[in-house]
């Protein structure tokens, strides 16, 4: 079997890659964002929370971490429109809809992920940090915004980097509910062009530079949130 | 300098030479091979009903399943059977893994060019299912609304020329794309005709089927380019089934809705 270097130049190629990597793009940085709102939430309610929360949070943690997220997504997409046909409710009937449950499950599973990121990090903090900011007389935004944030960006940067990483790659399952992202475009060219190993390999490519890109932005914020004295490998 | 240089371009030509060695390779006839082996490997789909499909033992089953096994008992050799799904039908003949293709396999001018067919066996067609009173009347309704099939199917060339504003959404498979469209995400279902039975007979009621065909799909075996002798020995069988009338059992047996028969030139 030979490689079809020309296919490479084909504008159907071109074209299909552009339009996909417009929605992973989409899709991956409202997960991501999802995913951070989400892990906050958790990390909040299991910290500072009452007991009920803290056992909530925690327990919202470990099923989420458990349950692939293909399942989830199938059982949201397949489930809701199950209890709320789109026949009935047509705020659903929108060619969205696909985009927008990939966006929600990415979000609830990642989130978890996230939140352990979060919480290693605060717990990480020395209480003892707080209290003397306490005893030097700051107010509460400002211990937080001049003690606790400085000291905990280095320490969660690298694990944010890492599960955004996985966020990326958790879109891919959007194609199984027909949402045109990269993988789709891939699929789809696959099957109109029978090209199928340079398709795949000028996707992973594409995959491979997403990622590259994302985990050099974070080294770049690990270097400008880097504690002074302090040496990042 | 000048000795890499020519070792380099030497080792190029050489690993070219070995390339179209290889290639050729491949053009020995099938028809040998699987006499010389007394075992024929077929690739049968096992998600798409009444072609192939699995049955509640998780044995592969349907017409496709039939017709491989009535050419091997004709050819006197045991059939294999390797499960393929709809995109990875033609890689898996091309790379050599199965002597031929009973799967469901449409003949179009895209396919020609990558492999070979036989005569048509069966003509099917991708028809539109809509649930009972929706306005949708003709495939060209389609435009504006959503519809929804699966990825790798001949539904899409034809869904460009008669429904080009129709919003599709292209699912991995059957299932999915069927429950898409029970659920009311989308307006629509295009399957294969003569495989719907199995997606309506749940709801018989709510369901009617467009006369309008999407696409007219003439299905036929597939073999790898250039491979003729085997392709003329399998349409042979194929005659000789068409006209004895063990093609006639065999549909009969899996499709409840009249089909025509193919045509044998004499």
């Amino acid at each position: 079997m030979r490689f079809d270097w020309e296919f490479l130049a084909d504008p159907r190629l071109a074209a299909g890659l552009i339009s996909g990597l417009k929605m992973t793009l989409i899709l991956s940085v409202c997960s991501a964002l999802g995913a951070l709102l989400i892990a906050i939430v958790l990390v909040i309610a299991r910290i500072g929370g009452p007991r009920p929360l803290q056992l909530a949070s925690r327990y919202y943690t470990d099923v989420a971490r458990n349950v692939p997220v293909l399942i989830t997504l199938f059982f949201l997409y397949f489930g809701i429109t199950s209890l709320f046909p789109p026949s009935e409710y047509t705020f659903l009937r929108t060619p969205h809809l696909g985009a927008i449950i990939t966006v929600v499950a990415v979000s609830l599973v990642m989130g978890a992920f996230v939140s352990e990121v979060l919480r290693q990090g605060v717990e990480s903090v020395p209480v003892g940090q707080v209290e003397a900011a306490m005893a030097s007389g700051l107010d509460a935004p400002s211990i937080y915004r001049h003690v606790v944030i400085p000291q905990l960006l280095p320490l969660i940067l690298p694990g944010l980097s890492s599960e955004m990483v996985n966020v990326i790659k958790s879109t891919t399952f959007a194609m199984t509910i027909g949402v045109a992202d990269l993988m789709w475009h891939g699929q789809n060219l696959e099957s109109e062009t029978f090209k199928g190993v340079e398709t795949m390999t000028a996707i992973s490519v594409v995959y491979f530079l997403l990622s590259f890109c994302t985990i050099a932005a974070f080294r770049g914020l690990e270097v400008i949130y880097q504690l002074p004295g302090a040496k990042t490998s | 300098m000048r000795r890499t240089v020519l070792s380099s371009s030497l080792a190029i030509a050489f690993a070219f030479a070995l390339t179209f060695l290889a290639s050729n390779a491949h053009a020995e006839s099938t028809l040998q091979t699987v006499k010389a082996r007394g075992a024929m490997i077929a690739g049968v789909r096992f998600d798409a009903p009444p072609y192939g499909y699995v049955d509640a033992n998780g044995q592969n089953i349907g017409l496709d399943v039939e017709i491989a096994a009535e050419i091997a008992k004709r050819l006197g050799v045991k059939l294999e059977l390797i499960r393929v799904t709809g995109q990875s039908r033609i890689p898996t003949l091309n790379s050599g893994k199965v002597d031929l293709l009973v799967a469901a396999l449409t003949r179009t001018a895209e396919r020609e060019k990558v492999v070979d067919f036989t005569m048509t066996y069966i003509t099917d067609g991708s028809a539109v299912v809509v649930k009972k009173g929706s306005p949708i009347k003709t495939p060209s309704d389609l435009n504006g609304r959503t519809v929804s099939y699966v990825q790798g199917t001949t539904a899409d060339a034809g869904m460009k020329l008669l429904a080009p504003q129709a919003q599709i959404t292209k699912f991995q498979e059957y299932p999915a794309a069927f429950l898409a469209f029970q659920q009311g995400i989308t307006e629509a279902f295009i399957g294969q005709a003569l495989g719907l039975d199995q997606f309506l007979k749940s709801d018989a009621g709510k369901y009617e089927v467009l006369r309008d065909l999407v696409v007219v799909d003439p299905t036929a075996i597939g073999v790898r380019k250039g491979d003729t002798e085997w392709k003329d020995a399998l349409n042979e069988i194929l005659k000789a089934m068409i006209t004895d009338g063990t093609w006639s059992k065999i549909i009969t047996k899996h499709v409840s809705i009249p089909v025509e028969t193919p045509k044998v030139s004499p």
